[in-house]
């Protein structure tokens, strides 16, 4: 026993130990709402002996043990419906509780992710579960991140449950092409939950840099249980280096900086040292899919001192590669601004023209073409383009970056 | 408190590692990053591509390579934020153990260091 404050130590065990725990009670129980509350009471008891009798050496045994003594308790207690769901080779209290001595913890946690995002699910549905069932944050915490009511999360956590209640999901293991597609969606999800948190801007709320944070955490944790799938650790890598430049993405007012404009030195090194590795190894597993691209040009950036000094050539053959992976256009303009900086923007620009018929309505497109033509002295064209940008953006500070970029434009010769 | 280990390698049997081990080493990284131990990582490039240089006497000499004798030198490091010794030189030993399992005939050793945080801790 240790004299750290128990609540916190329960939190933190919560936090590290709760998929896992989860995991391990859903592999036993096949069955996620008897699965939870089992998990919760185990929280609950933690919550009112550790503060009386001091913090356990070892809070996940702790936990795991204890959910295990309940469970098999209602095994005992001769309950049909856990007896139903249980492993056939549980069909005694002690065969049952032979399976919490068995170690499978990778097989455990990614039957949780995999739950989670079961095709059953609308997307938005399987953020939130990931975020409930393996971050393991409380539905307060979900709804500050979404800035939407606790009862609105509940309600949609319930009837998620219900949903996989009816697919009795919790008995089914996908293998084959289909584990490789909830795989992907595992990662779609992770990589959406990133995104909800980077692409808010800054100051909004406190917990949207948390989002991000738990995008990173859950991301490590498919890497280390799925540890053999390179896009894994292309994603984990991906979200490394995007969370290192976090602090330099906005300005004290809380206007976006430009990956250009910001100022490196407030870039997380330790951040970009921690995704470098995580992409070295996605690469020396022959990754080469679309996260292990995406990672492989933030690392680009990430080395780079200055922009000028940024292998700009390379990052061109990078997105090129990843268009190929994702067959997406818009990859195909970011690779014109690449090439526009590696040959000169006359080049970028003939690569623009060439995909803008497959973009209509993206205000991207001529807020592109407007730098690409103001860099080659043609201001009047670039400023009808900042113009057009401006009136198809949605974000209301992005189009006033470009309303005030178009009247720069016209007024300096 | 920060710790840093530090590999050195003794024996390598094959010129490049097996696919298998960066699946383990990485599944341990992942690990201690979703536990939010592990602060920092840094691999280094083979001594050749730097040198060392000696103060023997009072003559300081700079060798380039190639090295004759190159055992032992420091392969690689990470920096982990962990309660004490014994957590550390736990991850120590797993990842040796992933040497073991993964990489047959390798040896080495990994040494860990706490990070002097505060100036002079040395010294108390």
């Amino acid at each position: 026993m240790t004299s750290i404050d128990p609540v916190a130590a329960v939190e933190r065990a919560w936090r590290q130990e709760s998929s896992r725990l989860l995991g391990a009670l859903l592999r036993i129980t096949r069955d996620l709402a008897r699965a939870e509350d089992l998990a919760q009471e185990a929280l609950a008891a933690a919550l009112a002996q550790w503060p009386a009798d001091g913090v356990p050496d070892n809070p996940g045994a702790w936990l795991m043990t204890t959910a295990k003594r309940r469970a098999t308790d209602q095994l005992r207690a001769g309950e049909r419906q856990l007896r139903a769901y249980a492993t056939l080779a549980a069909e005694v209290a002690e065969a049952y509780e032979e399976e919490f001595t068995v170690d499978h913890v990778d097989d455990d946690v990614l039957r949780l992710m995999f739950i989670c995002c079961h095709p059953s699910l609308s997307t938005d549905t399987r953020t939130v579960l990931t975020l409930r069932l393996v971050a393991g944050l409380s539905t307060r915490e979900i709804a500050r991140a979404y800035l939407t009511s606790e009862a609105t999360v509940a309600t949609r956590i319930s009837r998620a449950k219900r949903t996989l209640q009816t697919e009795r999901a919790g008995l089914q293991e996908p293998s084959g092409p289909e584990r490789a597609e909830r795989l992907t969606s595992v990662m779609a999800v992770i990589y959406l939950l990133f995104n909800e948190g980077y692409a808010a801007s800054a100051g909004v709320d406190w917990m949207r840099p948390a989002l991000c944070a738990e995008a990173v955490r859950v991301a490590a944790l498919l890497a280390s249980v799925a540890s053999r799938e390179p896009e894994a650790h292309g994603l984990l890598a991906l979200l490394e280096l995007q969370s290192s430049r976090l602090a330099a993405r906005a300005d004290a007012a809380g206007d976006p900086v430009l990956l250009t404009d910001q100022d490196r030195g407030t870039w997380d090194r330790a951040a970009i040292s921690r995704g470098n590795a995580a992409l070295e190894v996605a690469v020396r597993l022959g990754g080469d899919g679309p996260y292990v691209l995406q990672a492989a040009i933030a690392a680009e950036h990430a080395r780079a001192p200055d922009v000028e000094r940024t292998d700009w050539a390379r990052i061109a053959t990078l997105y090129r590669e990843l268009a190929i992976a994702t067959g997406s256009v818009v990859v195909e303009l970011n690779r014109a601004v690449a090439l526009a900086m590696a040959h000169g923007p006359a080049v970028g620009l003939s690569l623009v023209d060439e995909v803008a018929p497959a973009l209509p309505g993206y205000h991207l497109v001529p807020a592109v073409r407007g730098d690409l033509l103001a860099r080659l002295g043609r201001g009047d064209e670039a400023a009808a383009e900042f113009d057009r940008a401006a009136s198809l953006a949605t974000n209301e500070r992005e189009r006033a970056l470009l309303r005030a970029r178009a009247t720069r434009t016209r007024t300096q010769p | 408190m920060k710790f840093m280990l530090m590999v050195h390698e003794v024996t390598r049997p094959t010129a490049e590692p097996p696919a298998d081990l960066f699946a383990a080493i990485g599944a341990l990284g992942a690990k201690e990053t979703a536990n939010g131990t592990l602060v920092e990582v840094g691999g280094l490039l083979p001594i050749e591509a730097g040198a060392v240089v000696r103060l023997d006497g009072n003559a300081i000499t700079t060798v380039d390579g190639p090295f004759v004798e190159t055992k032992e030198l420091v392969g690689g490091f990470s920096v982990y934020e962990l309660p004490d010794v014994k957590a550390a030189t736990e991850k120590a030993e797993a990842f040796l153990a992933s040497h073991r399992e993964t990489w047959p005939g390798w040896e080495g050793w990994v040494e860990v260091r706490v990070l002097m945080e505060q100036p002079g801790a040395a010294s108390q």
